[in-house]
Formats: structure tokens, C-alpha cells, sequence
């Protein structure tokens, strides 16, 4: 009788688990095998069920995870890695160095089928395991229960940075043996929380593990529920039903100028970058002048300030500020003038260019812009949306003479967005899909790479994004901030550059300040 | 009866959409995501050597064996996902229908009893109400409805699972349409049956006689009602492709917009082909109904 | 005709010659971006309102006016002919032909419409002509079914009888006698749809199966900027009710043309 007459009283609320924060999904994570998980969503959801070797601390530097002390050799080939003891994973069996050993050969199977080879190739014998010549790889050995080491072919600065990638994440061989291909499904490691319950397209909850190594989360759980809409999302963060969603861009002025709101509104520079890609392999924007001139004739600081509503930061260059150790040159500044006069002294007026983009409102509406600002100078953008998949498709292949697209850290090293952007060895799906052939700046990238110290590594990193830029194959559009808005009673939330840093332990519920 | 020559012609016609897509028919039904066993095996299965009417057949026996193909995008098999959205779907049909059923009867009942009063206002209200159902988008008055009962108000949840207050909005707006038409054509059923002789004599002769004949008028009146709830159920399937969207429930409605955005084939070529065969299934199970209620009326009678 | 009816008509008229005029009114650029002016409420200098690439609004709502009722018309005067001819030569012949024509317009008309028309729209390139294909390939089979039914009546009387006996070809009798009887038909049917269709072509327009951005359709715009409801509603409200008022009105009309000639209720 109770629940009938206080049901009314709360009408508009969802059936929400007592303890758990409630968090909102756009779309159902695809897998929550570390070994296959290649998007951000799936990604951070695995990240509070699993643990690696390292993991990254606030600074973005690399912290302690199942790992508590590690050394690299002085010549940067050999990782060595102590290991926690009493780590368990959720059966109950404790984690051993021969672990890490199955679970990284595990990535570079052939029949896993894992999209993440890339993250281990660099080790020794990788490439025989991978064309199946050789039953282990040499280069992961575990030395007794709690050491474990790991060689490479060649120095590799960034290799650190990538262990605390999904990929590298420990899984139980014999939970994976048992369940196959239901193991996407049906995770099992060592993290914070365990998956409680999975309705596909609805909810996902994810439960407190009381035993976790790293200290009790302070929540019962997570729930992500799975909205599609903005629109029903942001209305249920506003009846209560939602305790944190990433602010989508369409609500931010709402929140934004609402005096109740704007103090819980959380946001942290994102790694990453936005940016208009130029074809560079063939005309017309094979002419690095030409590039430069589109970048004259768009006035990226407006657009970030009025259409984008100042939503990020104006990017000089490919890598971000947050990661870029070093200081850069003057940014190319907006000058329709120059733009038009170096294009007419090019005879190129009424040029045509085509330009793709995915079938996402806000690309289209930017895509829009950009072709009014290209036609005062007298380029003339044809748009063509595509759906995402055709539409990385054509990208990858060089169909297009401009397109827009955006890249996320993998890890947060400098190297993550010159090596796979620019060097020629990653043309088309590896990442170079302006496709920008620069010896320079492939062989000042290859050096970054194996140089051991740090600060020579950043003195080639410098001097291959100053040619870079210098070359604009890409117009530098901005690095994208991260909003996330809470509510009152939500203490603790922080807002990660990288989704593998959120394991879920900080965030906690002030009970005495819930209203719903 | 129809169904048989009606599935074959709704599957050919799947197939000839299939065959129309550009590229490899095998990638309509599952994607370069799927892994190259399933490909050669449903490239076995269509016989995409074979000539046009080999492959059809072969495209008919996997919809026979219940294999409407992997989605593109997370590689799961389609029948299972509309299996699992499906009953989501009937749900708020039903939900829907409940709504449409007493609202549009009602309201078309009372139409046609003021269109022979002296004051005809009831009626014109009621008919500018209906043809206002009729006119608004159903995706329109999904976010109108979901903004005000919601967010304003505070009366309803906009999504979720786990009980009859979730069902409201949605069935609510699916039901707009819906009882409008409902609502013209009960009027111009009663209307007709009130201006029929024999019930003006009935009249004149006395509430008795009335009393007999109103039960033989309302059983007339029951059959066009009937075919049109019917119908309404396409109106159903057709709204709730918005519909659930908007509302994030969970059904092929929800289903079928979502392959389209993403040109997800395989799902939007299954969610029409369920559809279309619930909603001939659903015509049938009315044309029974026909039958039932009156035996001159012959099964195959033509639909309007 | 009720005066409501000849109410409609005018108002009817009135937005087929505003769509029509829409180039010559002084309305602003419906494709300009102006970034200055990005979501202004409605007010003196945009009476709808700016969208977030400070468009405005007024203007695309007149502009894409003239794109739903004009796909509208052509879709529906494509129906009418398409159906005209198959119904008028099923009518008349009759026979195996005439069962065959009639399953394949009860196969069309047990598809739920929009689930077709999608069908269709996703097969061929999103636009506006997929569009008046899609509504034309649905809408067909009503006109078909009609105009057959008449034929059927018709062509028992004295007349075409007398034809017949003098000589006259299958052709000239269908041509000159019959087809003339049928064409009010046509034409108040083809009334009667046109709310339908525009609410049909919103709906695609809203999935994005319509005419492309930057061209404003109603549809779509109601469906990129639906997430704007909260913090700029007139971004919304406008195509919406331009919508339903259009639909509203076309349906009045076809509501007073049906009234008027008196057909039986069960036609779509």
C-alpha cells in the first residue's frame, strides 16, 4: 500500500540501484575483451573491470599498477617488471608473471583476431609469432611467479605509454579457454569492478569488488545505461535519473548559463586533435602552398568561438598541448587577403575540390562553414556525407581531396600523433591518410622513437612537427576540451584525458544531498 | 488464401532490394566485419554464381531457416537481435492500442451522435481534433510530448524499463494517429448505420425495437472498426520507427532507424521484412475476426 | 462545398504561390552562415529565429516549404498517372491480368507504408527525387484501385456499348469514353493524399533520406537540431509547426473533397 501512494511522488524516476552512480552510454559497447576492444567506449568500461602492468598517474606520467616496480635497460631494449603479490582475479586465483605472457601472445595470436597487434610488434619474436613460424614469442619471458620481462628489437620510447593500453591488460587463460568467444561478454581480470549484468542496448551494471588490490571503490557499482538520444539523455541527467553524462555540445549553452548548473559542469583539455585533412599525394594539394592558403582563408579562432562556442583549444600544431614539451612558432593566422592573392597568383580561381564527411550533424554543419569561408577565397567545396564506415572507407583509400576528421591518444606520448599521422610507413588505414610523404620528418620521428633520453627525444619531435606545420597537410582546427556536468550529490568525479585513467575508485555518492 | 503468394512477393521483392544495393549481395547481408568463414558459407548458401533465380532460392532458404544475416557493424545475427526487440515492440502496440481503441471509438461515436443534434459543435470539434491527429509527425510530437510530460511537468519518465510509466509517452504519441482515424471512420460507420432504414423505423416504432436492432448495429458496425484497428497497426510499426528512438525503447522500431543511419542492411532489411509480416499476420487475424462476426462475409473480402 | 472546404482551398493556393514565389520575396539567404548571429531568438531582424550557423530561420522554413509541397505535388500527380493507367486498362480487360495487377496493388498496400517507402529510399541515393520516387511507388495502388473500380461501372454502360458497335477500337473507347468519366476521380483522390504525402516526405526528410543538408527540408532540420529543443526551441518549433500546419491544411482539404464526392470511407 506504501509503495502505491508514495509511487506517485515519483513518477518520472527510472528503477535505479541503491550505491550505484549512474552513468550514460551512447551506444552498446561492442566487446569487453581487452584483446579486441579497438573504441573509447568499450575501452573505459574494460578499464574497471581489468588492470595492467603500469598505468598513468594525473601528471600523464606512468604510476604502479599490478607492476610495482619496473627498470629499463640503458639500452632501452629490456623492460623488467616486479609484480604485486596478491593480485586475484575474480575466480579467486592470484596473478603470476606467466599471466602477462599469455595474455600479450594472446593479442598477437592469429586467431584471436585482435585489431591491436600494432601495441606489441615491436616485440622480439612478435613478427614470427604473428606469421606462425614460432609457437611463443621469445621477447615475453616470465622469470619465476612475480617477475616479468620484456625485450625489444629496438628501443621504442613510447612502449612504456602503451602498456597502459587495453590490449595490455591481464585476462585469466582458464576463464578464457572455458567461455571462447563469450569471453567478449562474460569478462574476467583483476579491476575495481566486476560486470554484474549486461542487457544489451539497455544497461550495463558493473558491481564493487571488495577484494580489489588497489583499495575498495567507494560506490556499490557503475550502471551505464544505453541512450541514443542527447535529447532523452540530457532530460533524464535533469529529472535525476542520470548521476553523470559527458555535456553534449547541443546543451552546453543551456547548462552553461544556468546559474544551478554551471557549478558542477567538469572540464579538462582533451588529447586530441581536430583537423580539415588535405590529400597531399596529388593535386591540387600536392603544392604545400596551396595547403597553406586554406589554412589563411579559414578563420579557425571565430568558428571556435562562436560555432563551437569555445569548446576547446586553438591547435598550432598536430600535437597537443598538453603533451608538447617543447614550444612552437608563430600559428598560421587568419588572412583571406594573402589566401586570395596566393591562390591567384596560382591561376587555380573556381578551383573545385570535393570534400567528405561522416553523416554527424555537427561535421556536416562545420563542413558547411569551412565551404563558405573556401569560396570567398575562390575555392568552390563540394561536400559529400558519407556514412561512417563507407566514409573511413573512402578516407583511408585517398578518395577524397579534403576531408574531417579528428584523432584521440591512444597514449599520451607525442609520438601518438606524428608517428601513425605522419610517417609514410602508416599511408591510408595506418593513420597517414593525407597521405604525407616527408623523409625529414620520417627520419626525425624514427629517431624520437629510439632515442633513450628524453630530451633529445623531444629536441626531434620539435623539429619534425616545425616541418610539419610548415607544410600543412592538415588545417589545425583545435584540440577538443572534455565536458562532463554532475549532480549535486556526485563527489569525487574527475574528468580524464585519457578514458583508461577512470578505474571508477574516485567517484562517491554524498547520500545526504540526494534529491530526486 | 493471400499469405503465401504475399510472403513470396514480399521476400522477392527483399531480394530484389538485396540485388539493387551496390556491391557484393553477400556484404548486404553481413559485412566486411564478418569473418571469411561466414562469408564462404553465405556465399555457398546464396550461389552468387548461380543465375538470378538460383540465388533467390538460395536467399529464401536462409529466410527459411531463420538467417537474416550479421549486422554490419557489431556482427551479430540479425534474428536474434529482432527476437530479442521484438516483443518490445508488440508491447507498445498493444499499449498503443489500448489507447486508440476506447479514445477513437469514443470520440467518433460522439462525433456522429452530434452530427444529427442541432448543435453540431461536438462534431466539429472532434473532426478538427481528428484531422490535427492526422497531420502532426509523429517524430514531432515525440519530442513535444516528451518535453512537456516530462521535462515541464515532471508527470513520466522519457525512457527506461520496468513498468506501465514508461509505456505511457510512447503509446501515447503512437496512439495520436491512430485514434484519429479511428475516430472518422467509427463516425462515418455510425452515421451510416443510424441513417439506415431500418433503424429509423426501429426508431419510430419504439425503444424496444431500437434495443433489438442496436445490437445488429453494432455488430455492422464492429467490421469497418475492425479492419481499421487492423491498419492501425501498420500506423503502429510506421511510428514507432521514431518513436522509439526518441524515447529509447528498445524495439525494431528503434532497431530499424538505427540500421538506416548507419546503412546497416542486414538490420534494416530484416526489421521491414518482420515488420511486413506482422502486419500482414495481424490483417489476418482481423480477417478472422470478420468471419466470426459474420459468416455471409467471405475470408478473401478485399481490403480498402 | 462546405465553407470550410473553400476555406482550404484558398489557404491551399496560398502556399503553393508562396513556395513558388519564394526566389522573388524578400527573405533572407536560406544558405548563408553568419557566425555572428548564431541562435538569436526570434526578433525584428529574424522573425524565427537564427539556427547555430546563424541562418535564418524564416527563410529556410519558406524554402523548404517550397521543396516538401512541391515533392508532394509531383509525387502525388506521378501516383495519379501511374495508377490512372494500370487501373484504367485492369478495369477494362480485365481477366487474369486484372487478379495479377490487383495482388500486386494488395502486396503494396499490406506493406506499412513508411516501412516501404524507407525500402526503397535506402536502395537509391538520398534526395529529393528518391523521395518522390518512394512516395509515387506507394501511393500508386490507391489511384489504381479507384480508377479500376470505376472502369468496372462504367464500361457496362449504354454508351461505350454503342461505341463498341460501331467500331471503335479498345484503345479509342478507353482513350476518348471512359478515361474522361475518371479524371475528377483522379483529381480529388490525388487532393486527398497530398496531407499524407507531405507528412510521408518529412518523415524521410527526418531520417535523412531526403534532400541533403545544406538544402532545408522541415524534416530535417526538426531532426539535426531536435537536441537544441532546451536551449534554442525556435530552432524546432518553426519546422515543426510549418509541418503540421501545411499537413493540417492539405488534409482539410482533402476532407472537404472527399465530403463532396461522396466516396466510401476505406480509401487511403
Amino acid at each position: 500500500m506504501l509503495a502505491l501512494v508514495v509511487q506517485p511522488l515519483s513518477c518520472t524516476s527510472s528503477n535505479r540501484l541503491e550505491g550505484y552512480v549512474y552513468y550514460r552510454l551512447n551506444a552498446s559497447p561492442s566487446t569487453l575483451d581487452p584483446a579486441l576492444i579497438a573504441d573509447v567506449s568499450s575501452a573505459a568500461i574494460a578499464a574497471k573491470l581489468y588492470n595492467g602492468l603500469v598505468r598513468l598517474d594525473d601528471g600523464l606520467g606512468i604510476a604502479p599498477d599490478i607492476a610495482r616496480k619496473w627498470s629499463i635497460s640503458e639500452d632501452g631494449l629490456r623492460y623488467t617488471f616486479l609484480l604485486r603479490r596478491g593480485v586475484r582475479f575474480t575466480n579467486g586465483r592470484e596473478v603470476k608473471a606467466s599471466d602477462f605472457k599469455y595474455s600479450f601472445e594472446r593479442v598477437l595470436d592469429p586467431s584471436t583476431r585482435s585489431p591491436n597487434t600494432w601495441v606489441f610488434d615491436k616485440v622480439e619474436g612478435a613478427e614470427e609469432f604473428l606469421k606462425g613460424r614460432a609457437g611463443e614469442v621469445r621477447g615475453f619471458k616470465a622469470k619465476g611467479d612475480y617477475v616479468f620481462e620484456i625485450t625489444l628489437k629496438r628501443p621504442f620510447s613510447p612502449f612504456l605509454s602503451m602498456l597502459t593500453m587495453p590490449p595490455a591488460y591481464v585476462v585469466p587463460r582458464e576463464e578464457v579457454e572455458k567461455l571462447g568467444a563469450d569471453f567478449s561478454s562474460r569478462p574476467s581480470g583483476t579491476g575495481p569492478f566486476t560486470l554484474k549484468e549486461w542487457l544489451p542496448d539497455r544497461e550495463l551494471l558493473l558491481a564493487r569488488r571488495h577484494d580489489y588490490f588497489g583499495g575498495r571503490s567507494r560506490v556499490k557499482g557503475i550502471a551505464y545505461r544505453i541512450i541514443a538520444e542527447d535529447l532523452t539523455a540530457v532530460t533524464e541527467f535533469m529529472l535525476g535519473n542520470l548521476d553523470v553524462i559527458a555535456l553534449p555540445a547541443t546543451a552546453y549553452a543551456r547548462f552553461k548559463n544556468d546559474e544551478k548548473w554551471s557549478r558542477y559542469i567538469l572540464s579538462r583539455e582533451g588529447l586530441n586533435t581536430y583537423y580539415l585533412g588535405m590529400n597531399s599525394s596529388r593535386p591540387p594539394f600536392d603544392d604545400p602552398e596551396l595547403r597553406r592558403a586554406v589554412s589563411y582563408a579559414i578563420d579557425r579562432e571565430k568558428i571556435l568561438n562562436t560555432f563551437y562556442e569555445g569548446r576547446g583549444r586553438l591547435a598550432e600544431g598536430p600535437v597537443p598541448h598538453l603533451l608538447r614539451r617543447w614550444k612552437t612558432g608563430r600559428p598560421i593566422e587568419y588572412d583571406p587577403e594573402r589566401a586570395r592573392r596566393m591562390i591567384r597568383k596560382k591561376g587555380l580561381e573556381d578551383l573545385e575540390v570535393d570534400m567528405y564527411v561522416s553523416a554527424d550533424r555537427e561535421v556536416v554543419d562545420l563542413a558547411e562553414i569551412i565551404q563558405a569561408y573556401l569560396a570567398r577565397v575562390g575555392i568552390n567545396v563540394n561536400i559529400r556525407q558519407l556514412e561512417w564506415s563507407a566514409y573511413k572507407d573512402a578516407v583511408n583509400k585517398g578518395e577524397p581531396d579534403m576531408f574531417w576528421l579528428s584523432w584521440w591518444a591512444d597514449y599520451p606520448d607525442p609520438e601518438n600523433f606524428l608517428f601513425p599521422l605522419f610517417h609514410s610507413r602508416n599511408l591510408g588505414p595506418g593513420g597517414n591518410r593525407v597521405r604525407y610523404v616527408n623523409r625529414e620528418v620520417d627520419s626525425l620521428i624514427e629517431k624520437g622513437q629510439y632515442a633513450v633520453d628524453e630530451e633529445e627525444r623531444d629536441y626531434f619531435y620539435q623539429k619534425a612537427e616545425e616541418i610539419i606545420i610548415e607544410d600543412s597537410p592538415w588545417v589545425f582546427f583545435w584540440h577538443k576540451t572534455d565536458y562532463v556536468i554532475t549532480q549535486p550529490w556526485i563527489k569525487g568525479c574527475r574528468v580524464y584525458p585519457v578514458y583508461s585513467m577512470d578505474k571508477g575508485t574516485d567517484i562517491m555518492i554524498d547520500s545526504s544531498a540526494v534529491r530526486r | 488464401m493471400l499469405l503465401v503468394p504475399l510472403m513470396f512477393a514480399i521476400t522477392l521483392f527483399a531480394f530484389f532490394l538485396l540485388k539493387a544495393l551496390p556491391g557484393d549481395p553477400v556484404l548486404g547481408l553481413v559485412g566486411e566485419r564478418a569473418d571469411p568463414e561466414t562469408m564462404e558459407s553465405m556465399r555457398r548458401e546464396l550461389g552468387t554464381d548461380k543465375g538470378f533465380v538460383g540465388q533467390y532460392a538460395g536467399y529464401l532458404k536462409l529466410l527459411l531457416k531463420g538467417d537474416l544475416g550479421r549486422s554490419y557493424y557489431t556482427n551479430r545475427d540479425v534474428l536474434a537481435d529482432i527476437s530479442r526487440k521484438f516483443p518490445n515492440t508488440m508491447l507498445l502496440a498493444f499499449a498503443a492500442m489500448l489507447v486508440t481503441v476506447p479514445l477513437g471509438t469514443g470520440l467518433g461515436f460522439l462525433s456522429a451522435v452530434s452530427a444529427g443534434g442541432r448543435s453540431r459543435f461536438l462534431e466539429r470539434l472532434i473532426d478538427t481534433l481528428s484531422i490535427s491527429g492526422l497531420s502532426i509527425p509523429v517524430f514531432w510530437s515525440a519530442i513535444i510530448i516528451m518535453m512537456l510530460f516530462s521535462l515541464k511537468l515532471k508527470l513520466l519518465p522519457p525512457s527506461g524499463t520496468g513498468g506501465i510509466r514508461f509505456l505511457v509517452l510512447p503509446a501515447a504519441v503512437l496512439a495520436i494517429p491512430a485514434a484519429a482515424t479511428l475516430a472518422r471512420v467509427t463516425k462515418t460507420t455510425v452515421l451510416e448505420i443510424l441513417r439506415m432504414p431500418y433503424v429509423t423505423t426501429a426508431r419510430s416504432k419504439g425503444l424496444s425495437a431500437l434495443r433489438v436492432q442496436l445490437v445488429h448495429v453494432l455488430r455492422n458496425a464492429v467490421i469497418p472498426i475492425v479492419t481499421i484497428i487492423g491498419l492501425d497497426f501498420g500506423s503502429y510499426l510506421n511510428g514507432a520507427v521514431v518513436t522509439e528512438t526518441i524515447f529509447g525503447w528498445d524495439g525494431i522500431g528503434k532497431f530499424t532507424m538505427e540500421g538506416i543511419i548507419k546503412r546497416d542492411y542486414p538490420v534494416i532489411m530484416g526489421c521491414i521484412i518482420t515488420g511486413t509480416l506482422v502486419f500482414v499476420v495481424v490483417n489476418l487475424i482481423t480477417d478472422v475476426i470478420y468471419h466470426y462476426l459474420d459468416p455471409r462475409i467471405r475470408l478473401n473480402v478485399k481490403k480498402g | 462545398m462546405s465553407r470550410r472546404g473553400k476555406l482550404s482551398i484558398i489557404i491551399v493556393a496560398g502556399f503553393l504561390t508562396i513556395s513558388l514565389l519564394a526566389p522573388v520575396l524578400p527573405l533572407e539567404d536560406p544558405y548563408r552562415i553568419d557566425l555572428d548571429s548564431i541562435k538569436r531568438p526570434p526578433g525584428l531582424e529574424h522573425p524565427f529565429g537564427t539556427d547555430n550557423k546563424g541562418r535564418d530561420i524564416l527563410a529556410r522554413v519558406v524554402y523548404g516549404g517550397k521543396i516538401s509541397i512541391g515533392v508532394a505535388v509531383t509525387a502525388a500527380f506521378i501516383s495519379a498517372l501511374i495508377g490512372f493507367g494500370v487501373g484504367l486498362v485492369s478495369g477494362y480487360y480485365g481477366g487474369v491480368f486484372d487478379s495479377v495487377v490487383m495482388t500486386v496493388v494488395d502486396f503494396f498496400l499490406s506493406f506499412p507504408s513508411l516501412l516501404l517507402a524507407i525500402a526503397i529510399s535506402i536502395v537509391l541515393p538520398p534526395g529529393i527525387y528518391t523521395v518522390m520516387i518512394a512516395l509515387s511507388a506507394v501511393g500508386w495502388t490507391s489511384f489504381a484501385r479507384l480508377i479500376r473500380g470505376h472502369v468496372l461501372t462504367v464500361k457496362e454502360m449504354p454508351f461505350v456499348d454503342a461505341a463498341r458497335t460501331t467500331g471503335c477500337s479498345d484503345f479509342r473507347i478507353l482513350l476518348r469514353h471512359i478515361a474522361p468519366l475518371c479524371i475528377p476521380l483522379a483529381l480529388v483522390l490525388m487532393g486527398i493524399k497530398l496531407g499524407g504525402y507531405i507528412l510521408t516526405e518529412a518523415t524521410l526528410s527526418f531520417l535523412g533520406l531526403g534532400a541533403q543538408p545544406p538544402t532545408p527540408t522541415w524534416g530535417y532540420m526538426v531532426s539535426a537540431n531536435r537536441a537544441y529543443i532546451l536551449s534554442a526551441p525556435w530552432m524546432v518549433l518553426y519546422p515543426g509547426l510549418a509541418i503540421s500546419i501545411t499537413a493540417f491544411c492539405f488534409n482539410v482539404l482533402g476532407e472537404a473533397l472527399r465530403e463532396r464526392y461522396d466516396f466510401s470511407s476505406d480509401i487511403h
